[in-house]
């Protein structure tokens, strides 16, 4: 195969996807021109590898590459942007599964500018995973393919990631939690007509008397 | 069907990623679940809500102008000598700062305590050769993940090695553990350390062995001495014989690593 056919092949099927690209790396980056040098040093590295590429969904493959390089770049150049990460998955957030009602957030009107700061604070494991779901639509197939975590994983790595960014959403709009509060695993939701968790009677085993 | 699964695959439904069966079960939990409902609708809210809220960064326009003349720069010039077109500018990219530095040092203390053999040297200094492990760990991870493992694939070490002529500026020793339990797979082209390298894969039961071989750049290091260290749940082994650099790197136990890196010295 002549070299130049091999490179109109890529323009065709790779190129396209110059703004999956672009938008991934500037999530996981954070800034413009940190960005553009991944996606270059991407493209350039997927250019290299496309003999391997046969056919299929090229974003989800290139973003695979943009995902790696930028773990590289940021193994480099930030690597304390990974140490906390890891940090809190072995940790594990169990607690912060929907510990308050989204709902709340969205009588307070969430401003575009407000969104896009509290997702580029998340962990970068966890930005990940909504930038790919939330912005590119990817499924969660695709996800686990891009970011070379399990199926599984991507579900409850969403799920905590969902959690914190409401978490943080309500900070930053000053509610207050005990107020947004609906339910967590071991709380009872604040609905006038439930039982209080205050009270010893009612104190609660198993799955609470709800089945 | 309780919340605290329910807490989960609500977002898996949200996704539309349940099988009709798990979905059933969830409506029914969440059909007399009232905090579990309200979840998922408020999940399914916080969707709509980033959907509409046009977070996607648009790529600006002489990034595909500089990524388009770089790609045929690269093109014309063959892989393994392909060059970032400079930005505007500064050029970040390969900048190791003393941060760096302390920060990969400080990683090597923590993991090193982990290996086998030699623990590999640490210096502030030495830049390049902190880097290299990470770059041996991510090429391996790599050519797992893009299954390309191989470009020639062959057990056969007198097919390996002569493809490998015209490729690189050195030939690299290929030689077949089959009968030792360490089959050779076949070779591909790698590039670490900032040069074409060799990669020759090897296979243990399920395991595989990349192997990267390059002309050493210096003997500060003792001929024979295999180091060992670990990095993200790779083991990594690293020797040099003969002027050439050797860096093995497996999910497999360290000490069926070492193992192998030892059949590999024997002359």
């Amino acid at each position: 195969m002549p070299e130049q056919t091999k490179l109109a092949r890529f323009e065709q099927a790779v190129l396209p996807h110059m703004d999956a690209a672009y938008n991934l790396a500037r999530w996981l980056t954070r800034r413009d021109q940190d960005a553009e040098d991944v996606v270059q040093e991407a493209y350039l590295r997927a250019f290299r590898f496309f003999d391997t590429f046969h056919g299929g969904d090229a974003r989800t493959w290139l973003l695979t590459i943009i995902r790696n390089t930028c773990y590289t770049w940021l193994r480099q150049n930030r690597a304390n942007d990974l140490v906390l990460s890891f940090d809190d998955e072995l940790q594990g957030l169990e607690a912060e599964y929907d510990a308050f009602n989204p709902e709340v957030i969205f009588q307070h009107q969430v401003d575009r500018e407000s969104l896009m700061r509290v997702i580029e604070e998340l962990p970068v494991e966890f930005r990940e995973v909504i930038v790919l779901r939330e912005i590119e639509d990817l499924s969660y197939k695709d996800i686990a393919r891009v970011a070379g975590i399990p199926i599984g994983t991507v579900m409850s790595r969403l799920a905590r990631a969902r959690a914190r960014l409401q978490h943080r959403l309500s900070d930053l709009m000053h509610i207050d939690p005990k107020h947004a509060l609906s339910d967590t695993m071991h709380d009872y939701p604040l609905d006038p007509h439930h039982p209080r968790i205050n009270d010893p009677r009612n104190v609660r085993v198993g799955n609470g008397g709800r089945a | 069907m309780n919340c605290e699964q329910s807490r989960l695959l609500i977002h898996g439904d949200v996704d539309g990623e349940l099988d009709p069966a798990t979905s059933l079960a969830l409506k029914q939990h969440t059909d007399s679940c009232a905090a579990c409902t309200q979840v998922y609708e408020s999940q399914r809210q916080m969707r709509t809500v980033l959907a509409d809220a046009n977070l996607r960064y648009q790529a600006p326009a002489q990034l595909s102008k500089r990524i388009r003349s770089s790609l045929r720069t690269a093109d014309t010039a063959g892989t393994g000598t392909m060059r970032i077109e400079p930005r505007a500018g500064a050029s970040r990219w390969r900048l190791f700062g003393p941060l760096m530095a302390a920060v990969a040092a400080l990683e090597f203390v923590a993991l090193i305590g982990l290996g086998l053999g030699h623990p590999l040297p640490i210096s502030p200094n030495e830049s390049a050769s902190v880097s290299v492990p990470a770059e041996v760990q991510a090429s391996h991870v790599r050519s797992l993940m893009l299954n390309h493992l191989t470009d020639v694939v062959s057990s056969d070490q007198h097919t390996v090695k002569p493809w490998f002529a015209g490729k690189l500026d050195f030939s690299p020793t290929v030689v077949d553990l089959a009968s030792l339990g360490y089959p050779l797979v076949g070779g591909r082209l790698d590039y670490l350390d900032n040069r074409p390298v060799a990669a020759l894969v090897y296979q243990r039961r399920l395991h595989y062995i990349n192997l990267f071989v390059w002309p050493a750049p210096g003997a500060d290091i003792p001929v024979g001495e295999p180091q060992t260290t670990t990095l993200q749940g790779y083991h990594i082994v690293h020797w040099q014989t003969a002027g050439m650099t050797h860096w093995a790197v497996s999910d497999l136990a360290s000490d069926e690593l070492l193992a192998f890196a030892r059949l590999l010295q024997q002359p």
